[in-house]
């Protein structure tokens, strides 16, 4: 993207005397620049959703005042952050205090330099892409202890240390459950594992029901790979029920307690940040990335016949069992099907990879990751490291091996 | 093996719960919130029998006096907790007629000053049973809402000034017709204390050394049984005896000419707390001491409120 | 190799922490995340509530009994009311008892449902937390039909109550409770079986019915060790008697007596036992009767001392009232439960981490207002 771009500036009569160097450092700096709003307007649009989803979840409104509906109310409470006071308490450490929030964001923005957001639309196409986005990713661990430790505050302590142990033993099962991945496609780059995922085909090769082509869907044990995956990365960007270094009932903020004001709202950026990125990586790797759930506009219409069925039998369900009427997601699936077979463009449109797909995906995992914080206790951080060591590292090292022996089975590799 | 079915109910579980969020979420028109300006909570409305007044309400919110009908019989004030009404009343003329409640009762005292201070009520409703007029009463009204309130210097003048807009005036007696009452008080107040003071003097002299050791040792078992029976007084049906009764503090109120006679802009704040407390600090012993030492007084034509106290007096003796 | 030297760190938790249940101050003497001693200190509340009561007629103390535990405000009003009706020797109509009892147990499950909510809330689950408070909100609609307040009733009037109950009330409470057993159902899906909660709360702070006992640990706390002390039932006042329900008592189904999982999972079912207690008040509700017939005029109790003890939704309050036959008490002291109960911290927290010792003291379900007084 940054070679196209240079070369579209250079294609102007005026700018092309810069010289091919000037004009990719432009246009390095103008793909930056892009990536930085999209990870500032897509916290503040995250925020906006989460506080309206955690609202419905519990019988309550969530923002309704600063605009329609509220829409405007985190672009007020940003710049409500901006303008508060720049507190750095007197015996805190000055300078780690000050760069530990630009760390955290600075490792979480520098990763979607990788993520592909559609075939062409990505900063950097690098064969080691996904190693990239792991280890980069790690670093906000570093920040986080800067923060907590330069906060001089036993709490921020006490909040670092469990992110610290936390963020370096989920790093191991998140690792070996990708690295399964990576033995199937046998690459690390990104743009290859999406287009591996392209097409349809069996369900675990051998069952006859079609669906897409994608990883989660390539043996059993790459479907729980994928939840594996899930439950590690929720813990790696701590949030609910992994949010033990910032439990607000135990530790008063964890690492952010003195915290105030921009830099805050740093974290509060990286945060959202982090929770984007596992969204883009979980439907990068097992859910097929920008490719579309249907091979062609029929498959289109037949997909989504299927799924208002199963909706409308789930309507019907919930009525008999608890006599209360869910309409939303019948009306919504009933809509879309309906426009699918009266607009058979609208049906290509969807059968069409592109970047419309890789958002849906990774806003559905967002929506989980928002289900499971408004749902769930809090684990113990004993429990926690009960549930790294002991439950999700075996599965992740089961899942390695068998997924080697499925391909081997099922004639993928050959010795 | 419990290994394995740890984690098999730990699925089913958390999907458990995972049902019960989903399901509200597919129904958000459940929510409870109440969009608070636009949309009030239905306050449950219900005359709870006492009086005739529709708003008498059960809901204890806002206190309201109906001023034409309060006969300054101070039963709210007695009744206050935590010291929040504050009543200033001066007995009528012998001729004036002040005007009678809906109850037709005779008003036989001045209400100068009623005060209600919100900022300290706590909505407890116990003013408003002992009422004989059923006019103190608490409305549904719970919007305590001003935009003058808040001043960032509060010195201590404008303490009382912070919270203006809860603190009540019911009293519809002109700031001029309430200093002049106070005069008034103050002139037979300085008057009597004048005629006492020469009548002490005489006293002492003429009594005995061995009379006032007498007089002493009754004074105090009197003053203890005077303090006995004034805190009996609340409960008591005050209807026919408080007009008189609290005529009392008016001949006695020597402390409050220093603050007093402030007529001009009727500030309805800052004096009033002042003038109403005092009185009732000196009221007890003097008047006890008084009348028990010397029973003279209550013969005096000129004090106007002598009677009550002389007759709580003879009663005690006989 | 040298020794590792280790120190332990104090960690000053509150009176400004989130989950101190108010202005509780806890000093922890940690070592890493194991607490090794957790010492309480109270007094940021305290209103001398007893000094008060010392120059305050008697019906005006009741309005300051409910500010004492304000989140069961009537229970207190019930205890204080029944105290010194009982010193004076008064009998109280029918309908007033009947009332009384439903209203207590109302605020029983209101006082239980934010126990439940706010553990759910220590251990990290903010959705059950609002589910119980949209129930609790609906208990005191109906209180605030009845008295006119939501949360400081000045209701239980000595001798009687401040007015009648509404018409539509008792119907109103039928619709409630019809509803209620649902919701509890809800609860203990979302919540109670959840496993991560379980683990948290399961064979934590395990009380023994001992150290229970010594430390004078009651109510549901002590319920959940395994004793079967439960006033309504054990010394019963008021018309308790006349109805018929269970004393639930912790069993350690998810793990040892007496842990926080069972302190918690007691309140749950108590909430179902007060709804049955609520049912059967309201089928023998006398219709006829006035509320206030029994108010005496003045309340003068005679000369004289009383201890009086019932069974508050947070354990036995007491109230000891000394009389010389004025209008003022005394005397008048309150034993608070929570008080008793907050002490047994040190003892069940020590040795658990900080999460566990939040946890504890959750299910412990204090309230600063009445520990401080």
């Amino acid at each position: 993207m940054i070679q196209l771009l240079a070369n579209w500036i250079l294609s102007f009569d005026i700018l092309s005397g810069m010289g091919i160097s000037v004009a990719w450092g432009l246009s390095l700096f103008i793909v930056a620049a892009l990536i930085f709003v999209f990870v500032a307007a897509n916290a503040i649009v995250l925020v906006y959703i989460e506080r309206k989803v955690s609202a419905f979840m519990q019988v309550r409104l969530g923002p309704m005042r600063v605009g329609k509906f509220g829409t405007l109310q985190t672009v007020a409470d940003a710049l409500k952050l901006l303008q508060k006071e720049d507190i750095i308490p007197r015996s805190a450490d000055k300078v780690l205090f000050i760069i530990g929030p630009w760390v955290i964001l600075v490792a979480s923005v520098v990763t979607f330099a990788a993520i592909p957001f559609s075939d062409t639309l990505l900063a950097a196409n690098m064969n080691i892409g996904l190693f990239y986005i792991v280890s980069i990713s790690s670093i906000v661990v570093l920040g986080i202890v800067m923060a907590g430790w330069a906060s001089n505050n036993k709490w921020s302590l006490y909040g670092a240390m469990r992110s610290a142990a936390q963020i370096i033993s989920y790093e191991i099962p998140v690792g070996i459950t990708l690295i399964a991945v990576v033995a199937v496609v046998g690459s690390l780059n990104l743009q290859t594992i999406i287009q591996e995922q392209a097409g349809t085909g069996n369900l675990f090769h051998w069952i006859p029901i079609p669906l897409p082509n994608w990883f989660i869907f390539h043996s059993p044990f790459l479907f729980v790979a994928a939840f594996v995956y899930l439950i590690g990365a929720t813990a790696e960007i701590n949030r609910t029920p992994f949010d033990i270094p910032e439990s607000e009932s135990e530790l008063v903020a964890g690492f952010m307690t003195e915290f105030s004001g921009l830099r805050w709202a740093l974290f509060f950026l990286s945060e959202y940040a982090n929770a984007t990125l596992v969204a883009f990586l979980v439907s990068i790797v097992f859910l097929g990335g920008w490719q579309s759930p249907f091979a062609d506009y029929e498959g289109t219409q037949i997909g989504f016949s299927i799924i208002t069925l199963v909706a409308i039998m789930w309507t019907l369900f919930v009525r008999a069992k608890t006599g209360r009427l869910s309409v939303y997601p019948l009306g919504l699936s009933l809509v879309i099907t309906i426009a699918a077979w009266l607009f058979p463009g609208f049906a290509i449109w969807m059968a069409s990879p592109g970047i419309f797909w890789m958002l849906m995906k990774a806003g559905g995992i967002i929506f989980m990751l928002m289900w499971f914080r408004w749902t769930f206790p809090r684990l113990r951080v004993d429990q926690l490291m009960y549930v790294s060591w002991k439950v999700i590292l075996p599965l992740s090292l089961i899942n390695l091996m068998g997924v080697a022996i499925w391909m081997w089975l099922t004639g993928e590799i050959q010795f | 093996m419990s290994y394995f079915s740890n984690i098999s109910s730990a699925i089913t579980t958390l999907v458990d719960g995972m049902k019960v969020t989903m399901g509200y979420f597919v129904r958000p028109r459940e929510h409870v919130t109440l969009q608070y300006p636009d949309e009030v909570w239905p306050i449950p409305t219900r005359n709870i029998g006492v009086g005739e007044i529709e708003s008498y309400n059960t809901i204890r919110s806002k206190l309201v006096v109906d001023f034409e009908d309060c006969i300054g019989c101070k039963a709210c004030e007695r009744a206050c907790p935590v010291d929040c009404i504050h009543i200033e009343t001066f007995k009528a003329g012998p001729d004036e007629d002040i005007g009678t409640t809906k109850n037709d009762t005779k008003i036989k005292l001045r209400v100068t000053s009623f005060i209600i201070d919100m900022s300290e009520c706590m909505f407890c409703d116990l003013c408003t049973p002992p009422c004989p007029e059923d006019c103190i009463r608490m409305t549904p009204d719970y919007q305590f809402i001003s935009n003058d309130n808040v001043k960032l210097a509060v010195t201590p003048e404008e303490r009382w000034r912070d919270r203006d807009h809860l603190i009540y005036e019911f009293s519809k007696v002109s700031p001029i017709e309430r200093a002049q009452r106070q005069a008034d008080a103050e002139k037979v107040a300085a008057a009597k204390a004048a005629a006492m003071e020469a009548k002490k003097a005489a006293a002492e002299k003429a009594a005995a050394a061995k009379a006032e050791q007498e007089a002493r040792e009754a004074e105090k078992a009197r003053a203890e049984a005077a303090t006995a029976t004034d805190s009996e007084a609340p409960p008591s049906p005050f209807i026919s005896e408080t007009p008189v009764d609290s005529a009392e503090p008016t001949p006695i109120n020597i402390p409050t000419m220093e603050s007093a006679p402030e007529p001009e802009p009727m500030d309805r704040i800052e004096v009033p707390m002042e003038t109403i407390k005092t009185p009732e600090i000196p009221e007890v012993k003097p008047v006890s001491t008084e009348t028990t030492a010397e029973p003279e007084t209550s013969s005096e034509p000129d004090s106007s409120s002598e009677p009550e106290n002389s007759s709580k007096g003879e009663t005690e003796n006989g | 190799m040298g020794r590792l030297h280790a120190e332990e760190m104090v960690l000053n938790m509150g009176p400004q922490h989130p989950s101190t249940h108010g202005v509780l101050r806890l000093k922890l003497t940690t070592d890493g995340e194991i607490v090794s001693h957790i010492e309480p200190v109270i007094g940021y509340l305290h209103r001398s509530f007893e000094k008060h009561a010392e120059n305050l007629e008697y019906q005006m103390i009741t309005p300051f009994t409910g500010r004492c535990d304000y989140i069961a405000a009537m229970g207190s009003e019930h205890g204080y009311a029944m105290a010194v009706e009982k010193m004076m020797g008064i009998e109280l109509p029918e309908r007033v008892e009947y009332l009384r009892v439903i209203f207590a147990e109302l605020q029983r499950i209101a006082s239980h449902l934010v126990a439940v909510g706010t553990f759910g809330l220590d251990v990290g689950a903010i959705t059950p937390f609002i589910y119980c408070f949209r129930e609790r909100e609906l208990i005191l609609d109906l209180f605030e039909m009845a008295s006119g307040a939501r949360l400081l009733y000045n209701y239980i009037w000595i001798g009687g109550l401040a007015h009648d109950v509404p018409p539509g009330f008792v119907e109103k409470t039928y619709e409630f409770l019809d509803a209620f057993d649902e919701h509890v159902a809800e609860y203990n899906q979302i919540l109670t079986g959840n496993k991560i909660f379980v683990e948290r709360a399961a064979d934590i702070g395990v009380m023994t019915p001992e150290v229970a006992i010594n430390y004078g640990v009651t109510g549901p706390s002590l319920r959940a060790s395994g004793v079967n002390i439960d006033i309504r039932r054990t010394e019963p006042y008021s018309i308790y008697d006349r109805f018929d329900f269970d004393v639930p008592l912790g069993q350690g189904l998810q793990g040892t007596i007496g842990d926080s999982w069972d302190r918690y999972y007691v309140r749950v079912l108590e909430m179902g036992e007060s709804a049955k207690i609520i049912r059967q008040a309201l089928d023998q509700l006398p219709v006829e009767g006035d509320v206030k017939s029994a108010i005496p005029r003045r309340i003068r109790p005679p000369k004289g001392e009383i201890y009086f003890r019932s069974e508050n939704p947070r354990g036995e309050l007491g109230y000891y009232i000394v009389s010389n036959g004025k209008n003022v008490p005394v005397r008048l002291k309150m034993r608070s439960p929570a008080f008793s109960n907050l002490s047994v911290i040190n003892e069940i927290g020590q040795g658990w981490m900080i999460s566990d010792v939040i946890a504890i003291l959750g299910s412990l379900d204090i309230v600063l207002g009445e520990i401080d007084r």
